[in-house]
């Protein structure tokens, strides 16, 4: 939350509130993993406690954000669809199949939901470029989230993310990792993806 | 080109890589066991296997496919003949509609593969795409 986050959206202390609330807050998304079961336990907490978290929280991230505000990709940065991903996985991958299949399997899977072209308006899909998991140095979290899926807090108005564990094989999963990251982070790639992939599928911590 | 392998058979498809599994089915293969329900991948109507497991073939494009094992409803059984759990699901009168059955008995089949006495509470899990596990988990037992 502080300056060390790579995230390319900042917190405010308001949407902290909502997403403590609610579990849901744009542009940030739904609180997801571990995070899903608090919304639901503070709907039971009196409103002045939670904006005093909110409070306490925002305080801490409010002079650190300055740095990261100014890393956030414009608008114009992003790119507009699937089409526009064939110049950045030549730089993802060793030009196996499955890299190039990477931005194949994103416009198939992914875009319906990520892109406001599809059918985002349904689903509430979060832009992929303003993605936390995708720009934080460790992949695990993505890697979890692709192969599992989200099921939002209770009364949130997203759709379900779907889990493509069992759609995708595991060279897959990597592929497609390396390319959302390539694509839609201006971080460094990572590392021994397919280790990595193999590690959250045999459930290692 | 993707060649991939459904209920035994080998297919070449010649579609665009994202084309959802779904489409290649019931359009190009003419298995129409799987429907369309919702699109995003959240009712489970169009449920089949890959390589055994449990996917939803609407979000499911045909490059992640190469090579892979799709399983149908059709590959279960036939009108005449049809599969234990098929049995199953007409024996208990599982079948309210009907319309997302098809889904539901290849989610119940990827479960009774790997688990062939599944507890309640197992099926419960495995089920829970759908709204009411105890009648699909009533007629999974039975088979």
């Amino acid at each position: 939350l502080n300056a060390a986050s790579t995230a390319p959206v900042a917190w405010t202390a308001e949407q902290l509130l909502i997403y403590l609330r609610k579990g849901f807050v744009e542009p940030h998304g739904v609180a997801a993993g571990p995070m899903r079961d608090i919304p639901n336990n503070l709907g039971e907490a009196p409103a002045d406690d939670v904006k005093a978290i909110a409070e306490y929280v925002g305080s801490l991230l409010a002079p650190a954000t300055a740095g990261r505000s100014e890393r956030r990709r414009g608008p114009e940065a992003r790119p507009e669809g699937p089409n526009a991903s064939a110049e950045p996985t030549s730089t993802v991958g060793q030009g196996g199949a499955a890299s190039r299949d990477a931005a194949t399997i994103y416009a198939g899977a992914c875009a319906g939901c990520h892109e406001p072209s599809g059918q985002r308006f349904s689903a509430m899909g979060i832009p992929l470029a303003d993605s936390k998991v995708i720009a934080m140095p460790d992949p695990r979290n993505l890697i979890h989230v692709v192969v599992e899926g989200i099921e939002p807090p209770d009364g949130t108005p997203t759709a379900s993310m779907p889990g493509f564990g069992a759609a995708f094989t595991q060279e897959q999963l990597a592929e497609l990792a390396k390319f959302l990251r390539a694509q839609f982070s201006d971080q460094p790639p990572w590392k021994d993806m397919e280790k990595r992939v193999n590690d959250v599928l045999r459930g290692t911590p | 080109m993707v060649t991939l392998n459904v209920n035994g058979r080998d297919q070449r498809i010649d579609a665009d890589g994202t084309t959802p599994l779904l489409y290649v089915l019931r359009d190009d293969l003419g298995l129409n066991g799987a429907k369309f329900g919702c699109g995003l991948g959240q009712c489970g109507a169009c449920t089949v296997l890959v390589d055994g497991r449990p996917v939803f073939s609407c979000i499911t494009p045909l490059a992640a496919l190469q090579g892979r094992r799709v399983t149908t409803l059709e590959g279960l059984g036939t009108l005449e003949k049809p599969g234990l759990l098929q049995r199953a699901f007409i024996d208990e009168q599982a079948a309210q509609c009907g319309f997302c059955i098809p889904g539901m008995i290849m989610r119940a089949q990827a479960l009774l593969q790997a688990n062939a006495s599944p507890s309640d509470r197992e099926i419960r899990e495995h089920m829970q795409t759908w709204p009411n596990p105890r009648l699909i988990g009533n007629s999974a037992l039975a088979a």
